[in-house]
């Protein structure tokens, strides 16, 4: 009799099949020890992929929860995945996410072993959605709006991902509410992430061809809109965008320079 | 006879209307566009790949079902010709075969402009979820 079991995520140490069937896979990724999977070790590494649906999953950064029963013996396996948003990695600055239910064939008799941990970090909930959203977008092919659009991006989505990790972060690390972000994607192939609360506006695109991150924010002052946008060149300079956006002022909007140098 | 609706003329043989200011013009959009304030994002608000036009359809040729009939995941959005105009926008009506009311919104579509777009339109078909 098979026992569901609750757990964050799980690493297989199974080869990669060699011809996939159309559903669900999960496979090893990242380097393999048949001794590290048995000691418990993990790499927090995991993957998880569709040929139906071309996710191209990639690892994790976090949290998702996967409710898996195995058969009794260590050639089948059976999972189940929930609806909850899986993650990332930055070492691969590649993607996740699903956001529906999805079942592993019945029978899979690739997978020898299955083990799995707590995750080392976890996403508020509803960051999740924002993260889940930019997972969707990876399924967004050629032509997705009907007008003509471009496949999203995927060094846009790492981006945007990296991004939303970041502000996760300054959120715990400054104990400040940030917003929920809402999260589109653009017909460009890129992705756009905003923030709106009355008459503020807040918006970071980040375009493929070259990959280009701008910003653009706007706020009503007593003498007219107001305006910023340009080339955001530093996750200090969101940051700085973000303080504003949740307790500046529009003449504050207008003083914001930034000067610092590009990076990641 | 003429009417307010003066100003038809033939483009490849299909009559072409002026629009007014006043006009509403529908445009298409996907839930992934539509926020959870029930506001359409300005991301919806681009114009089509490699080209400076975005698509619209003129409101009084067509309705919002029909201007989704072939698009079954998309809500419609619908703002005034006047706004677009006010944007530095030209608002053309461009019919094409298949869709008497589709016209163009032309011109360089900046952030700010996309936002205003979004801000001053309004659902009026909701996309299914």
């Amino acid at each position: 009799m098979n026992h569901p079991v609750n757990v964050n995520f799980c690493v297989f140490d199974a080869p990669v099949p060699t011809k996939t069937e159309e559903g669900w896979k999960i496979i090893k990724y990242g380097e393999e020890s048949v001794n590290v999977v048995r000691s418990g070790f993990l790499q927090d590494r995991a993957m998880v992929a569709s040929e139906a649906t071309k996710y191209e999953i990639i690892d994790l950064f976090s949290t998702g929860n996967v409710t898996h029963a195995t058969s009794g013996t260590s050639s089948h396996l059976n999972i189940e995945i929930p609806d909850n948003t899986w993650f990332i990695n930055d070492k691969t600055r590649s993607i996740i996410v699903y956001n529906h239910r999805a079942h592993l064939p019945q029978e899979m008799t690739w997978s020898s072993c299955i083990h799995a941990e707590l995750p080392q970090n976890s996403i508020p909930a509803q960051f999740n959605q924002a993260f889940q959203r930019i997972g969707r977008l990876i399924r967004f092919a050629e032509n997705w709006d009907s007008y003509g659009a471009k496949s999203i991006d995927k060094e846009c989505i790492s981006r945007g991902v990296n991004i939303l990790k970041e502000l996760v972060k300054f959120k715990f690390n400054k104990n400040i509410k940030i917003p929920i972000p809402f999260v589109a994607p653009l017909s460009s192939g890129g992705i756009q992430i905003e923030w709106e609360e009355g008459e503020k506006y807040l918006e970071i695109s980040i375009n493929p061809d070259p990959l280009a991150v701008d910003y653009f924010a706007t706020d009503k002052a007593k003498e007219g809109q107001l305006t910023l946008e340009g080339s955001l060149r530093s996750m200090s300079a969101l940051k700085e965008l973000l303080t504003w956006f949740i307790s500046g002022t529009p003449e504050g909007l207008a003083q914001l320079v930034f000067e610092e140098p590009y990076d990641e | 006879m003429m009417n307010r609706r003066f100003g038809w003329s033939e483009f490849n043989g299909m009559q072409t209307e002026r629009i007014f200011n006043e006009d509403e013009l529908y445009r298409r959009f996907l839930d992934v566009w539509l926020k959870g304030d029930s506001t359409i994002s300005s991301s919806a608000f681009q114009n089509t790949s490699n080209t400076d036009e975005m698509s619209v359809d003129l409101a009084r040729l067509t309705t919002p079902e029909k201007t989704v009939s072939e698009y079954p995941n998309y809500g419609v959005g619908s703002f005034l010709a006047e706004l677009a105009r006010k944007l530095g926008q030209q608002v053309l009506h461009d019919p094409i075969p298949g869709n008497a009311a589709h016209s163009k919104v032309k011109g360089n579509k900046t952030k700010s402009i996309k936002k205003k777009l979004a801000k001053g339109s309004t659902v009026v078909l909701f996309p299914p979820k």
